[in-house]
């Protein structure tokens, strides 16, 4: 018999496979790498599909389901593909009180789609977000990882005109 | 009157980077403790201060790290909780954006008293610069010896990591946030057990609030006594307040414990917008029962606020002005709890979208002369019969909102209804005019 | 938690004595009140949120709940107060709120815990008045639906599936309201146990083969015993009109303890499939007619006598079998050994228990067996050659819940099996290396002079072993717990070259350390069979043939003294002509047993062939007379278990068409054969065997005198031999979804996987340009076979898998027909096989 080969779980890039090992140095169970491990799946597939989940699976030594159930329990993570950009307008108390419904209007209007759809072009996934922590500057939203504040209908036709 | 403990560093250039930190006299203290105190001395002093949790519950520090066997074989862990999800509540994103030094000291000495060895800061997924300026300062400690192996070549060591939330509010719950850290749903669990006995990991565990934590350092480098003698006869030091909604200078403010509620508004937030009248105020976050106009000559603690029906919470005061209509602010936080549900128990798993459901139907006007009644039903059956505070917390709003402004949920145009009757939406009082 | 100390619990005013360590809800269960709920399951976990069975704990303000709360001494509860109705009734009015409320078409309708309690409470408000959601019935699960509208969220499946299945298909996806209990889209994880569907209290989770086919009212439910594995699990047959229309498990009676495996819940389409033999056939001009029970079976008596004339008594053999009852199978040796008149008895029990059983009789004095139950409480178990997770499940659900209590599991197998997959620690042996494993072990746990002949180096280098992971397998066998140690040992030893000295050195072992061990049994009576004296060499109870004199006496005919061939010997014997008739009672060799070509040969050379049996197998097809008989629900009797117990069960429908039961028809052909046997009932042929083979509780009293079996010498070559024209190994494996003839003929496997996958790894699938569901021909020395393909990275690269049982493709027809000269037992295990693209 020839050497038995030790293969890497099919699935995910090499260098994901790294950080998913020093990730999980950081616990005591391989489990408790689930969040970061959906992060980086969700980074390398695009969003956490079918490949996604059964990668996760393997690494985390838990069933699909079990990370499906994850993946839809976090409001972070999605299991179809979104835009390039993700839009999360808040629209919690203090927000609301000064003007985050017509803000989603207003940007509903513009990029021609309702709360939770992506834009024909793939440019942007609108979406709502619970309380960002910022209510002093409200109203505010979310662009990938930027925190826009104080947000009027003309400061957000300048925001969305630097996202391609 | 502002005081600045905790916030002192905050307007400081780069007042997160660990130069500025130790200007200010950052990681004295740890070097201090770790030379010359013992853990038992930590717990004693941090109980002497009178320091309660911040996170909502107000309950003791030093009690609730009490309640760690000593005894104990397994390892133990402590979670820092900055999952900061209360709508209305932003001090513990400042904390980490402008001093996250303090936090990780806080963090390294409560550690020491309890004899932990690893520390999880569970930050939320949508704090980016938090998360950012968090790690930033690990790495700096870790380089300084602040962390790791033998912390200043004392025989104490202590790892610290970060893991971040994926949008889960619940996990704010500190059984949710450790069953989170564990890779699982943010499924709150059944107590008995509680995490000192069995936490992270089936493990004893104390989950603490970021501010909590943050004043440590500052109750052993000043003493007890100086901290208690900041606050109340109940409670220690200072308290940061979030102040949103109609106001003038909305923002955080560090003030006394037992603060007077309108002097924080009229004083430090600068007034409410357009020199309207209040109509009601949220005290301590979305979760704490609304005070109208009448109930707001109240001091700002734990206990007065709990005498009057409401909490303290999280200390974000949401200012809600006249002409404000109830019902749509009520129903904005009722989604909000519909959707952080977690699912697993019955009365707040229907019950909030029952709610939800029952106050749209009155938003469209299309409600009856029972729904009123029923609402506060549907509430009192999810108050303090789930499994975690959760239906509580969605149910004092509810119980609160329609007790106090009945009105507004009765069929018909309510009191602060725009001109056609059909526009209640918050932001119409928002805006000028 | 001690539950011998008794607490004192006031509950409604009354004083209790109950067990300390219980839950509210488990002590009210104890003392008979009735605490509703969803959620709470004494099997599983406490969830704590359904919130039906809050109560009142005197000095805590707010209402607890039963399940989560322990009753502790002292304690004074209240169950049932207004507060408490109240908080009940909203609870249900929450629950109805959400439920479509459509029961006139729901199949749970009746049995339903939320129709019940509905019912108990009656005045329930229902003030939701909004339309309720929509929510799908989701179909990604071949026999199970899950409709999403009726769930209330109690997760007894979830946590069913996680906490005794082990298989975690299901979970709570999404949160809120809108928490769907579901499989990840698409399925492919359930292992079809179906226990979701019975915990369900509602009809969210429902068996697809029952769909519509009767309301629980119009079922009679009768307790029959799985035909499948050596589990030997407690059925309830649900039927209507006498036939079956679902099965499920009696409560937690049985040897399952509520629990069945795909195979027991979903394999008894058979019984009433339309390709039963219904009446029996005879071959008249080279064609098989029906004829009535009269005609056949003076036409098989006639010619047996004939040949028994002209050929004498040893030309005939008879093949037994491990799937009919004990009683069959007693009357049967029986009937060979009196009314034919030699001892050639076998059966398929050959391939496996025969051979564990022959080691344990090479072992004098007592060796403790261990049961389910013990494998349950095991603190170790250590696990060579064998896949109880696929061959038994149920004795995988025992090591699953010996695991969940921190046992530690190593299993020594060549294969990647769901059994390894559990494991804490997988030793890939090399294949054929399961002998010289037990042997090194034997070196270091015995101190025998026999072993001494082997070098340990040899030993270490033919298992594919370093002598540290050598030590660390005999370290489940030393220390403190190694009473709570059980050995489970499978065909990877049993199907080996000295197979039983292995077994028996295992056995010497397992006894000096005060350990346990159990076999595992693939077929549900093997054990039975062997007892009830279907052997060549031994009678009832396994008693010698020189204890004959003792049957002779009760049976009132002369039982013959030379010991009988066994299954391939007289297979052998009919090639040389030696052989004239086979009667073969409910076994299908064509099949099952090794080297397809080898045996259809020697079946066709003899002249008479008598197949008793359910369908017409390929052995059936070569039979000059078939009886039909009765299937396992359509008849009484007993079965023994891999644990040795003997399970009585009783008929639950008539049998299809004319079909009888094989005691029956023996009783009626040894009288047409003039040695008529004088029992009227199956009772009798009980009475009979257990006044031979007494009982003590439910084991039979066996006779284990010690016969000595060699050691091989250190020259024997084990495992294959490298052949380049053959490159691949192949190693058979079992199938949750197959077992035998029948399991191939019930829908609800077919439903469950349809067709047999060779496993390979992904590298070799690439070597030969394949991907997934890729046809490939599979060919050995003796035969070949088509079979589709499935890529596991999992599997050793140059090894292939490929479960037994799947008739599209069977692996036996690749094998040879090499006995073992101790067992008698056939190679199966694994054979060198060269592979190409189709």
């Amino acid at each position: 018999m020839k050497e038995i080969l030790k293969m890497a779980p099919a699935g995910f890039a090499e260098e994901t496979l790294k950080k998913i090992d020093e990730i999980m140095a950081r616990y005591p169970t391989r489990r408790a790498a689930a969040l970061p491990v959906l992060y980086l799946a969700q980074r390398e597939f695009g969003c956490v599909d079918d490949r996604a989940l059964g990668a996760a699976s393997r690494v985390l030594g838990i069933s699909k389901v079990e990370v499906y159930g994850l993946a839809t329990y976090y409001s972070m993570f999605e299991t179809k593909p979104f835009g390039r950009n993700v839009i999360h307008l808040c629209d919690n108390l203090a927000c609301s009180l000064l003007g985050a419904e017509s803000l989603q209007h207003h940007l509903e209007r513009k990029l021609e789609i309702r709360m939770g759809e992506t834009t024909q072009d793939g440019r942007f996934t609108l979406k709502n977000a619970e309380c960002l922590g910022a209510c002093a500057q409200a109203p505010v939203m979310l662009v990938n990882d930027d925190v826009y504040e104080g947000l009027t209908e003309a400061r957000i036709d300048e925001i969305l005109a630097k996202y391609e | 009157m502002i005081v600045k403990v905790l916030t002192r560093n905050f307007d400081k250039p780069d007042s997160h980077t660990l130069a500025v930190y130790e200007a200010g006299g950052g990681y004295r203290t740890l070097r201090k403790v770790l030379e010359s105190w013992t853990p038992e001395q930590v717990v004693e002093e941090v109980k002497a201060s009178n320091l309660r949790g911040r996170g909502g519950a107000g309950f003791p520090t030093a009690i609730k790290w009490g309640f760690v066997p000593k005894d104990s074989p397994k390892p133990k862990y402590i979670c820092v909780n900055a999952d900061e999800g209360e709508p209305g509540t932003f001090k513990d994103r400042h904390i980490m954006e402008q001093d996250p030094h303090l936090m990780v000291e806080g963090t390294i000495l409560s550690a020491y008293a309890i004899g932990v060895q690893t520390a999880y800061i569970y930050i939320r997924g949508e704090f980016v610069l938090a998360g950012e300026r968090t790690e930033a300062a690990i790495a700096e400690a870790y380089a300084k010896g602040y962390l790791g192996e033998n912390i200043l070549g004392s025989s104490y060591s202590l790892d610290i990591h970060v893991h971040y939330g994926a949008g889960s509010y619940i996990c704010g719950e500190e059984t949710a946030l450790i069953e989170s850290i564990e890779g699982k749903k943010g499924w709150p669990r059944v107590k008995p057990p509680f995490p000192a006995v069995e936490g992270l990991f089936g493990c004893p565990t104390v989950v603490n609030n970021v501010e909590t934590l943050a004043n440590v350092p500052l109750i052993l480098d000043k003493g007890a006594a100086w901290f208690a003698g900041l606050g109340t006869e109940k409670s220690g030091g200072t308290k940061l307040f979030t102040i949103s909604g109609h106001v003038n200078r909305p923002g955080l403010y560090e003030l006394p414990m037992g603060t007077p509620l309108l002097e924080m508004i009229e004083e430090q937030a600068g007034g409410v917008t357009g020199g309207k009248k209040i109509k009601a105020v949220i005290p301590g976050g979305a979760s704490c029962p609304v005070l109208a106009a009448h109930e707001l000559d109240i001091k700002m603690d734990f206990n007065t606020l709990m005498a009057a029906g409401s909490m303290l919470g999280s200390g974000g005061v949401i200012v809600l002005a006249e002409g404000t209509s109830m019902l749509a602010a009520l129903l904005n936080l009722e989604r909000f709890f519909a959707h952080e549900s977690c699912g697993q128990c019955t009365p707040c798993r229907e019950g909030t979208r029952w709610i939800v459901q029952i106050l749209e139907r009155i938003e469209r006007g299309e409600g009856t002369a029972g729904d009123p009644d029923t609402l506060i039903d549907i509430a009192e059956h999810m108050a303090g019969r789930t499994v975690c505070p959760l239906g509580e917390a969605a149910a004092g709003p509810v119980k609160s909102f329609v007790k106090k402004f009945r009105d507004e949920f009765l069929p018909g145009p309510g009191p602060d209804a725009g001109p056609s009757g059909t526009e209640h939406h918050p932001q119409v009082a928002g805006q000028d005019g | 938690m001690s539950g011998n100390n008794l607490i004192s619990v006031t509950v409604n005013d009354k004083v209790y004595q109950v067990p300390a360590g219980l839950s509210i809800i488990q002590a009210a269960d104890r003392i008979g009140v009735c605490i509703p709920r969803f959620c709470y399951l004494e099997k599983l976990s406490p969830l704590g949120g359904c919130r039906m069975c809050l109560i009142t704990v005197q000095g805590i303000p707010k209402l607890q709940t039963a399940c989560t709360t322990p009753a502790k001494d002292g304690m004074v509860v209240v169950t049932e107060s207004e507060e408490i109705d109240k908080a009940r009734k909203a609870t249900l009015e929450l629950q109805l709120a959400q439920h479509p409320l459509d029961c006139f078409h729901c199949d749970k309708a009746t049995r339903c815990d939320l129709q019940d309690l509905t019912y108990l409470f009656g005045d329930i408000q229902h003030r939701y008045d909004f339309p309720r959601k929509d929510l799908p019935t989701l179909y990604d699960n071949p026999l199970i639906e899950r409709n999403l509208g009726r769930c209330v969220h109690c997760e007894r499946c979830v946590r069913v599936c996680e906490e005794i299945q082990g298989a975690d298909a299901i979970s709570a996806t999404r949160r809120g309201r809108p928490t769907e209990m579901r499989e990840v889209p698409g399925g492919g994880e359930c292992q079809h146990c179906g226990h979701c569907v019975d915990v369900c209290p509602v009809g969210a989770n429902l068996d697809r083969l029952f769909s519509h086919r009767g309301r629980p009212f119009q079922m009679e439910e009768g307790l029959s015993l799985c035909p499948y594995c050596g589990c030997g699990c407690t059925l309830s047959l649900n039927t209507r009109e006498g036939r079956i229309m679902r099965v499920w498990p009696r409560g937690d009676e049985g040897v399952n303890h509520g629990s069945l495996c795909a195979r027991g819940r979903f394999g008894w389409g058979f019984v009433n499939h339309p390709e039963r033999l219904a009446r029996p056939r005879i071959k008249k001009n080279g064609q098989l007619v029906e004829v009535d029970w009269e005609e056949a079976l003076l036409f098989t008596a006639t010619r047996l006598e004939k040949i028994i004339r002209e050929h004498g008594p040893q030309s005939v053999g008879g093949l037994g079998s491990a799937r009919a009852t004990d009683e069959a199978n007693y009357l049967f040796q029986r009937f060979m050994r009196c009314v034919i008149g030699n001892n050639n008895i076998d059966s398929s029990a050959r391939l496996g228990y025969t051979a564990g059983l022959t080691g344990r009789l090479g072992v004098a004095g007592d060796v403790r067996e261990a049961t389910l139950d013990d494998v349950r409480r095991a603190a170790r178990l250590l696990v060579i050659g064998a896949d109880p997770v696929e061959t038994n499940p149920i004795l995988g659900l025992a090591m699953k819940a010996a695991i969940r209590k921190g046992a530690t599991v190593v299993v020594a197998d060549p294969r990647t099996t769901l059994t390894s997959r559990w494991a804490s620690q997988h030793f890939r042996i090399r294949p054929g290396s399961e002998v010289p494993l037990i042997l090194a072990l034997a070196r270091l746990l015995l101190n025998e002079r026999e072993l001494s002949a082997f070098k340990d180096a040899d030993l270490l280098a033919r298992i594919a072993l370093r002598s540290e992971e050598l030590a660390s397998l005999a370290g489940m066998l030393e220390g403190d717990a190694a009473e709570q140690t059980v050995v489970l040992a499978g065909r990877g030893v049993t199907q080996a070259p000295y197979g039983a000295s292995a077994v028996a050195a295992l056995l010497r072992i397992v006894a000096k350390r005060g350990a346990s061990y159990l076999l595992t049994v693939d077929r549900n009576n093997e054990r039975g069979s062997c007892e009830a004296g279907v052997l060549p060499d031994r009678l009832p109870g396994l008693a010698p043939l020189s204890d004959r004199e003792r049957f002779e006496k009760v049976w009132g005919q002369k039982v013959p003294e030379q010991p009988g061939l066994s299954a391939y010997e007289m297979l052998q014997a009919a090639r040389d002509g030696k052989q004239k008739a086979f009667y073969i009672m409910g076994e299908n060799p064509v099949d099952d047993f090794p080297d397809t070509r080898y045996v259809e040969e020697a079946l066709s050379s003899a002249e008479f062939l008598v197949v008793q049996d359910l369908f017409m197998t390929p052995t059936a097809v070569m039979a000059d007379v078939i009886l039909p008989s009765a299937s396992f629900a359509e008849k009484a009797g007993q079965f023994t278990n891999l644990e040795g117990r003997v399970q009585p069960y009783t008929a639950v429908i008539p049998p299809v068409g004319q079909a009888r039961p094989d005691a029956r028809i023996l009783v009626e052909l040894s009288r047409k054969m003039g040695k008529g046997f004088p029992h009227k009932n199956i009772v009798e042929v009980r009475e009979e065997m257990n006044n031979l083979v007494p009982m003590k509780e439910s084991q039979r009293q066996l006779a284990c005198n010690g016969l000595s079996h060699a050691v091989p010498g250190p020259e024997v070559q084990w495992g294959p031999v490298e052949d380049s024209d053959f490159p691949y190994l192949l190693l058979t494996t079992a199938s949750l979804y197959r077992n035998g003839a029948e399991s191939n003929l019930a829908v609800g496997l077919q439903k469950g996987q349809e067709r047999a996958a060779l496993r390979l790894h992904p590298a070799d699938a690439q070597g030969l340009g394949v991907s997934d569901g890729d046809s490939v021909m599979v060919t050995s020395k003796t035969g070949e076979i088509q079979v589709s393909v499935r890529l596991d990275d999992e599997i050793a690269p140059d090894t292939l898998q490929l479960a037994e049982g799947f008739s599209d493709a069977n692996p036996k027809t690749l094998f040879g027909h090499e006995i073992d000269p101790v067992t008698r037992t056939p190679m199966a295990r694994y054979v060198q096989v060269k592979m190409r693209k189709l």
